[in-house]
């Protein structure tokens, strides 16, 4: 079975661990722990029919992911670069980070995730879309658990095709 | 002195509607009064009230009266420590020397089968032994041999990536996957964080374990060993983890078998466990 490494990144308090519980879990909590260092986890996933196992690292949030221990990346077959829709702060570097992160780990799929879909209404939303300054793969709800499963499926997918 | 017979009458008729209007009321008063006074009567009509009472006041209590206790027992416990510990001790006591006696138990019979396993050397042995006593070097062969530290588990793990690539236990431990996610983490993170020229990180020790790590390019080998290593049995384990990992590691790692994790964990099981209870350079130097 083919095994792959994934990282959950971004600044602080977007989702990053909602998203990882909801994942591997089906399991959200409203209480707001912050991680230190980093958490593993594992989950095997059927894609297409086959089984991919997917390692998945949920790593601590900075402001930049520069500050991210650039080893942590090391190895990774995705990333999943996790803002929060409803505080401009955590997109207001995405640029700079997006290149960091290609700069350091090529030929990584890449995913940018929009979390708490659930906490903004359709209007609101599209503001939002328009002020964000990249492509955004997929808006999610590590709450009510919406597009969390899809996130994964098409990295799995993806890295499926390029093996 | 004569009274006003109109008020007489007054008097008589406000009475009489008295009665009539109080005549109820003082029924059910009646029988009111004689089911206080009734503890038959009382407690069928009361028992249930309190019953309830009590049941709300038992399931609610930790949450209703949790710091007040909390608070007492503090308290008390802050007055009477003196007497707490007179009452702990004897118990402690019973139960260290319970434990030291248990160890000394532990070490008599791991001391019984090493001396037999020593002097179970045929006829000549026997009767070596049996002329000659024990030398110096058996004794402290025994000694050595009565404790000794060896391999739990070995893991065979991607450099970065931290994804398993093979393992070999004696035990069954926690998912092999998430230790070998979580040690390349670990690893990752104290690398990161050290940061002095190609370091990386030898060894992690927790209690009477160790995990040593054994670094390649594309992977390490970590091996998780119970007991306390000798610096001699150190030097073996170091000498025998490069000898596999630049041989058969590679060798394994390149083959196009679709069984590489059952070919690593054969040759770990192998190069690790070879003897089932000992750290594998005790069993050499006994042989």
């Amino acid at each position: 079975m083919l095994s792959k490494k994934i990282i959950l990144t971004g600044s602080l308090g977007v989702g990053k661990t909602s998203l990882f519980n909801q994942f591997l879990y089906q399991r959200f909590d409203e209480k707001y722990l912050t991680t230190i260092g980093v958490k593993v986890d594992k989950k095997t996933v059927m894609v297409n029919g086959r089984e991919l196992s997917l390692l998945v690292w949920d790593i601590a949030g900075e402001i930049k992911q520069d500050k991210v221990p650039r080893t942590y990346f090391l190895g990774s077959s995705a990333l999943i670069y996790v803002f929060d829709l409803t505080r401009p702060t955590t997109y207001s570097n995405m640029l700079e980070d997006l290149k960091y992160l290609k700069m350091i780990t090529p030929g990584v799929v890449i995913r940018v995730i929009g979390n708490k879909i659930d906490l903004v209404d359709l209007e609101k939303l599209n503001d939002i879309l328009d002020k964000v300054p990249a492509t955004i793969d997929f808006t999610t709800s590590a709450k009510t658990g919406e597009n969390v499963e899809n996130v994964f499926f098409s990295i799995g997918e993806e890295l499926l095709d390029n093996a | 002195m004569d009274r006003n017979p109109q008020k007489v009458i007054e008097d008589q008729l406000l009475l009489q509607l008295k009665d009539v209007l109080l005549r109820e009321d003082r029924v059910a008063l009646q029988e009111l009064r004689s089911n206080l006074e009734d503890p038959v009567q009382l407690e069928q009509r009361v028992g249930p009230l309190i019953e309830y009472q009590l049941g709300m006041l038992r399931s609610n209590f930790p949450e209703a009266y949790y710091n007040v206790v909390d608070k007492m027992i503090q308290a008390r416990l802050k007055v009477s420590q003196g007497e707490i510990m007179d009452t702990i001790y004897p118990v402690l006591g019973k139960m260290i020397k319970k434990y030291v006696q248990m160890q000394f138990l532990v070490l008599r019979e791991e001391l019984s089968a090493q001396i037999y396993l020593t002097l179970n050397t045929g006829l000549i042995g026997r009767i070596k032994y049996a002329v000659f006593g024990m030398s110096k070097r058996d004794e402290a062969h025994i000694l050595a041999r009565a404790k000794t530290a060896k391999v739990d588990e070995v893991f065979i793990i991607e450099q970065h990536s931290g994804i398993l690539r093979g393992s070999a236990s004696r035990k069954t431990s926690i998912d092999s996957d998430l230790v070998a996610g979580m040690l390349t983490a670990i690893k990752s993170f104290v690398e990161d964080a050290f940061k002095s020229g190609n370091t990386d990180l030898e060894k992690i020790t927790y209690g009477n374990h160790s995990i040593h790590v054994f670094n390649y390019y594309t992977c390490y080998i970590a091996v998780v060993v119970s007991g306390q290593l000798t610096a001699e049995e150190e030097a073996f384990l170091n000498q025998r983890t490069n000898q596999f990992g630049e041989t058969s590691l590679l060798n394994i790692l390149r083959s196009k078998s679709d069984n590489v994790n059952l070919l690593l964990r054969n040759k770990l099981e192998k190069v690790y466990f070879f003897d089932d209870q000992e750290f594998p350079i005790k069993s050499r130097n006994a042989k």
